[in-house]
């Protein structure tokens, strides 16, 4: 007890002294400590790389490729993780404390993000900070939702988030990621942008490659366990044309299975795309019903085993879903 | 894991790194005063003018033998070609008068995208404009058996037990402001109205610009003793709470008027990555304690015309050690503390002057099935010792002297299928202001249609001294709109 009561003493004086302090006094100390363009730049001279914090493993491999040594990336899902159902676990909270950077989607994907950062007590990445990066911003969302209501499922109110599927969009992160690591470190600019330009060089050989390479998926259908793909498969020329779910987040229902299966029946649809978080039970079910092919794609580099950069991550769900659809053709 | 390295050609100027973008849907660059990246213009005319002026020659290349021998599809085709040639053409004008040398690839890879109709720029928004975030949760129990009759309590019947507005939003760069109220069926139509929580949680370093880690909560809060006791009702992971919590720590759990710190200590990881964090709260609540009768703030006393003035706070304080066992467990064993703070004696809500002080000990592991598919398991337990003294005997039937009890609880929770879980809890625990001892044992399942919709069917057997068994049924449907936030990590998997 007495230990205790010392103890509360001791950081209720700290404070008193700390609030009667002439940097207290200031009242630019009490303001937010917001970095400007000026004290954002970090001196990386004596080993201090710029700690990053990234919500998934696709932004967090950006960080790593464009950033080099330059940085120390830590990411809060594990590739095969459901980035909607991160918990904030103390050990999570504490690897954020100290980060400088936060790489995250935005609009409502993260949605444990905020008390993941209160808790670690760095405020100063709360999204709307210079520091937090929103790799969403400037993409053209899909499937906004007309009404904003539980009726329409565990909808996402901007629209769809799942935008790291896209390898065009990936290609404007990395730009992104880019820019703010060179603006934090211009000492090393040089050596950021020569490490962009080649992965940035890279993923657009790939993407010519893909996209003439897979020109014939364009306009096949495909059906999806959850919404996630839907950026993957229209930049790709491919049709969701239906879900396993009836909503998002919804169960499927048997009646919906069995609306499904015979829309899939009637057009054709040869795959079902699923994560590996998802039950298997309706896929294998519409699978039995209609003879589709199950897919578990890649959700992001690191998943499943041996996938591991984002070119090879791209590659491997291309590569699946082309030998899945093309699998029937005369 | 690949890395895309450098090849030792020089980068590009920055802003032309890579050669023109593609037009959106690929996000357009954004300015960081919001507005968008300029475009490059076609000469004076808008693109769409250009093209207008191209497309009569595109079509008068193309047309002249197609009238009379193509199908509809093949002059689809070549139109569609003609437009390609059309914007090929576009990129190579925009180009070269933007002063950079064209990069094939980039152009290769426009072709192949297409003609995407532009759109405007978006700036990510967020749901709250200065009202905070707003969660209602409503929670109604439908309850059978015999308790009623063997242990006098209240039953067979339905019940919007609670239903929980939560406010939150932040007030400062510093401090978020948080409101829990609560409605509560207190039978015979009655609805008792309380605020459960109200509190700033301070970021300390962002409002005194000390270097620490810490938090501060200043206001009405659950009071950091144990792990059970920290949960609404609407997270817990059965309809009601743990016999030794309900027995010893209050119905509603322990909520004082005061100031909290909650302070991180140590993180470190080892080789493979593992993380183990100890943390620290410590907090110092108003000494008005739940003795058995009524819970919270001591409503009996109140209503008993007895002052609640107590004359010493109480400190309460937990540590915890959150380990990760592997990647995919971990194990927090935490232990907790109350004292009064002082020498002054602490009011109950029978309004009895005590010198209380508890004791808590809770452990929960979890685990993970491989890549988060269905099977994961939660085994928590906690155990609580009260000691409290009393000066002299203020109200009937109670003791004089030092008072000490016990109770623990033990659960393990299994993941059924994606949105069901099962589970058991068996507690015991000595009863505050009685002679009797109760234990527990209650199977319960939850089933989650969605994330917003709870229903969960629970049984429990109770056995309590001398010889008083009861056995009752609870169907629990539970349900938010509103904002959601986030659960606690120990609450589900």
């Amino acid at each position: 007890m007495n230990t205790a009561a010392t103890l509360l003493i001791a950081v209720a004086t700290r404070l008193i002294v700390a609030a009667g302090s002439p940097a207290a006094a200031d009242p630019a100390a009490l303001a937010p400590p917001v970095p400007t363009a000026e004290t954002a730049v970090r001196d990386t001279d004596d080993g201090d790389r710029l700690k990053i914090v990234a919500t998934v493993p696709t932004y967090g491999l950006l960080a790593e490729t464009i950033g080099g040594e330059l940085v120390d990336v830590i990411t809060l899902t594990r590739p095969g993780q459901d980035v909607h159902g991160v918990m904030a676990t103390p050990s999570l909270m504490a690897r954020v404390r100290d980060s400088d950077l936060c790489l995250f989607t935005g609009l409502d994907a993260e949605l444990w993000l905020d008390p993941m950062l209160r808790g670690s007590g760095n405020v100063h990445l709360l999204p709307g900070n210079p520091d937090a990066i929103v790799l969403s911003d400037g993409v053209d969302l899909k499937q906004i939702p007309p009404i904003v209501d539980r009726n329409q499922g565990d909808v996402h109110a901007w629209g769809n988030v799942h935008i790291w599927t896209d390898p065009l969009v990936v290609r404007s992160m990395a730009e992104r990621v880019r820019e703010e690591l060179a603006r934090r470190l211009p000492e090393h600019a040089d050596e950021i942008d020569a490490r962009h330009a080649a992965f940035h060089k890279e993923l657009t050989e790939a993407l010519v490659r893909w996209l003439t390479e897979y020109r014939d998926l364009k306009g096949r259908l495909v059906v999806v366990h959850h919404r996630s793909w839907i950026y993957f498969l229209e930049r790709f020329g491919m049709v969701e044309e239906g879900n396993l779910e009836p909503k998002p987040r919804v169960a499927p229902t048997a009646a919906h299975l069995a609306e499904l299966e015979a829309l899939m029946k009637a057009r054709g649809v040869k795959v079902i795309v699923r994560e590996p978080y998802h039950a298997l039970e309706p896929a294998e079910h519409a699978s039995a019903a209609t003879g589709a092919e199950i897919l578990e794609l890649s959700t992001h580099p690191g998943w499943p085993e041996g996938v591991d950069g984002i070119i090879e991550h791209f590659d491997y769900n291309l590569r699946s879903l082309a030998e899945a659809l093309r699998s029937g053709d005369g | 894991m690949s890395v895309h390295t450098a090849r030792g050609r020089r980068a590009p100027a920055a802003g032309r790194a890579c050669g023109p973008l593609p037009r959106s849907s690929v996000p357009r660059a954004v300015r960081r005063d919001g507005a968008p990246s300029p475009r490059r213009p076609l000469g004076a005319l808008p693109r769409s003018a250009a093209r207008a002026l191209l497309l009569p020659f595109a079509l008068t290349a193309f047309s002249a033998p197609l009238a009379a021998q193509l199908t509809d599809d093949e002059l689809r085709e070549a139109l569609e070609q003609a437009l390609a040639t059309i914007r090929d053409l576009e990129q190579r004008v925009a180009t070269l008068e933007a002063g950079g040398e064209e990069d094939p690839l980039e152009a290769q890879l426009l072709r192949l995208i297409g003609d995407e109709e532009d759109v405007p720029p978006q700036r990510t928004v967020f749901p709250s404009i200065l009202n905070p975030r707003i969660a209602v949760y409503m929670d109604t129990v439908a309850e059978a058996g015999n308790a009623e009759e063997q242990l006098g309590e209240d039953g067979d019947r339905f019940s919007l037990r609670e239903t929980e507005v939560d406010f939150r939003l932040p007030i400062s760069p510093f401090a978020e402001g948080v409101l829990v109220t609560t409605f509560e069926d207190i039978g015979n139509g009655e609805v008792e109205t309380l605020i459960e929580e109200g509190y700033a949680n301070i970021n300390v370093n962002g409002l005194t610009g000390i270097d620490t880690p810490a938090q501060s909560k200043v206001g009405r809060f659950r009071v950091p003793f144990g792990r059970d006791n920290k949960l609404h009702v609407h997270d817990l992971i059965q309809v009601d709470r743990s016999f030794p919590v309900m027995n010893l720590v209050g119905e509603e759990g322990l909520i004082g008027d005061g100031v909290e710190l909650t302070l991180p200590l140590t993180h470190t990881e080892d080789e493979d990555g593992l993380g183990s964090t100890t943390t620290v709260w410590l907090a110092v609540v108003n000494g008005e304690m739940f003795t058995g009768e009524e819970s919270l703030l001591g409503g009996l006393a109140d209503d008993a015309g007895v002052g609640l003035d107590s004359d010493a706070p109480v400190i309460v304080a937990r540590a915890s050690q959150y380990m990760e066992l592997d990647p995919r467990s971990d194990l927090e064993i935490g232990a907790s503390y109350l004292d009064r703070l002082g020498s002054g004696a602490v009011m109950t809500d029978m309004g009895t002057k005590i010198r209380p002080r508890m004791y808590g000990l809770d452990v929960t592991w979890r685990q993970r099935p491989e890549e988060n598919l269905v099977g994961s398991w939660l085994v928590t337990g906690e155990a609580v010792q009260t000691e409290f003294g009393y000066g002299r005997a203020t109200a009937p039937g109670f003791p004089s002297g030092t008072d000490t009890r016990r109770g623990y609880s033990v659960t393990a929770q299994r993941q059924m299928t994606n949105t069901t879980y099962a589970g058991l809890r068996y507690g015991k625990t000595d009863v505050l202001g009685t002679a009797i001892e109760a234990s527990d044992i209650s199977p319960y399942v939850s089933w989650y249609p969605t994330e917003f919709f709870r229903i969960r069917l629970q049984g429990q057997h109770i056995e309590m001294d001398p010889g008083r068994n009861a056995n009752r049924v609870f169907m629990q449907a539970t349900w938010n709109f509103g904002s959601h936030n986030p659960h606690p990590y120990w609450t589900n998997l």
